[in-house]
């Protein structure tokens, strides 16, 4: 073999090298770093709605993937301070930048989700946000406004702490939170009370 | 053929070697070093523009986290670590430690910037980064966040206008009182 030969072959490699080094450049190794931080799926609850209770969903369900679906702002809303319970039928109030409202229910995990379907595109959502949560004679109003967070638990972790003013929850003890029926994932599909959602903000 | 290779390969290796070694050549920092800033008046930003920038830039989600380079300390967001004050965010007021930090870091992010523009009694503050980013005239994250026609811009000018242990004219009170008002 001439070193002619070995400098084509040495070429070649380099060639296929660069090639390799530049497709890897289109991954996001904060964002791919993000999605793995998230763990592995709870085997019991399949991908949907109910799924991945209090972490930040708009990490996968965003442009970048791996979901399939694009949430402009999700998260959950928990019942008492020490309960792991989702807030089933919690309405989730959202005024946005050009004074548009909206208003989302929780289902059964206490998880709520805004696709940017559900604002026109002639005037999709504008942040930032003034963001409140009821259910009942519950209620908790956001002190701060949301930036351009589309995830609540990427701010509202557990515990509280300086950087956190822990996650979402409705009531202040656990005396107060109603009791639980029905199952969760729901056996049909879930039934959402109109009046939960009304246009009464404050 | 293959000589040519080899000396080529030796000539690369030594001359990055040369490249890699410059940067040691630097002198070492002086640790005693300081730049002094002339700052502009602490009391009218205390009275009048901590709260509103902590309410329009200071969120958990913006400038109210440990990865921005100017931070901002408060009651709604990112709270100034102690395990002696035991902040939680969302629960204690700003404490005065919050608002001192979160002055001095509007001065640390330009402080010659900042000094020139003091001395030349506040004229064309939008040098300043601090507003070039919010009004988009330099690239920000966050977008626009601020207009020129917006009391708080108004307020903070005014407050780079102002001499030190004065006040603010009539006018900028009101511009900054409307812009505290912000939700």
């Amino acid at each position: 073999m001439t070193a002619t030969t070995h400098l084509d072959r040495a070429l070649k490699l380099a060639t296929i090298a660069l090639t390799l080094s530049v497709g890897s450049c289109a991954l996001d190794p904060v964002h791919d770093g993000a999605v793995k931080a998230l763990g592995p799926e709870d085997p019991a609850i399949p991908q949907g709605p109910f799924h991945r209770q209090g972490q930040p969903c708009a990490v996968c369900h965003s442009v970048q993937g791996p979901a399939k679906t694009t949430f402009v702002l999700a998260g959950t809303i928990f019942y008492g301070p020490g309960s792991p319970t989702g807030a089933d039928q919690a309405s989730v109030r959202i005024i946005d930048a050009t004074g548009a409202k909206k208003c989302f229910i929780t289902n059964c995990k206490g998880n709520f989700f805004v696709r940017p379907e559900e604002f026109p595109k002639s005037q999709p959502i504008a942040f930032p946000l003034l963001v409140s949560a009821t259910k009942g004679s519950a209620y908790k109003a956001m002190a701060s406004r949301i930036g351009r967070e589309a995830s609540c638990a990427n701010c509202h972790r557990n515990p509280r702490f300086f950087d956190s003013p822990g996650q979402v929850r409705l009531y202040e003890t656990e005396s107060q939170v109603p009791k639980q029926s029905g199952e969760c994932p729901p056996v049909g599909p879930p039934v959402f009370d109109p009046d939960a959602c009304k246009e009464n903000f404050q | 053929m293959m000589r040519r290779l080899v000396v080529g390969s030796l000539v690369l290796a030594l001359a990055a070697t040369v490249v890699g070694s410059l940067p040691s050549c630097a002198s070492v920092p002086d640790r005693n070093r300081f730049t002094a800033v002339v700052a502009p008046d602490f009391a009218i930003y205390r009275a009048n523009i901590d709260l509103f920038l902590h309410k329009r830039c200071g969120t958990l989600d913006c400038h109210g986290q440990a990865g921005r380079g100017y931070r901002i300390y408060g009651y709604r967001g990112f709270r100034l670590y102690s395990q002696d004050a035991g902040l939680i965010s969302g629960q204690q007021a700003t404490t005065d430690q919050e608002i001192q930090a979160n002055f001095d870091a509007i001065i640390s992010i330009e402080p010659e910037e900042m000094s020139r523009l003091i001395a030349e009694n506040g004229e064309n503050p939008n040098r300043l980064l601090f507003l070039r980013k919010p009004l988009n005239i330099e690239r920000h994250k966050g977008g626009p966040s601020l207009a020129e026609d917006d009391e708080g811009y108004k307020c903070i000018t005014a407050w780079l206008r102002a001499p030190k242990g004065g006040a603010l004219t009539a006018t900028a009170k009101k511009d900054c009182d409307e812009a505290g008002k912000l939700p």
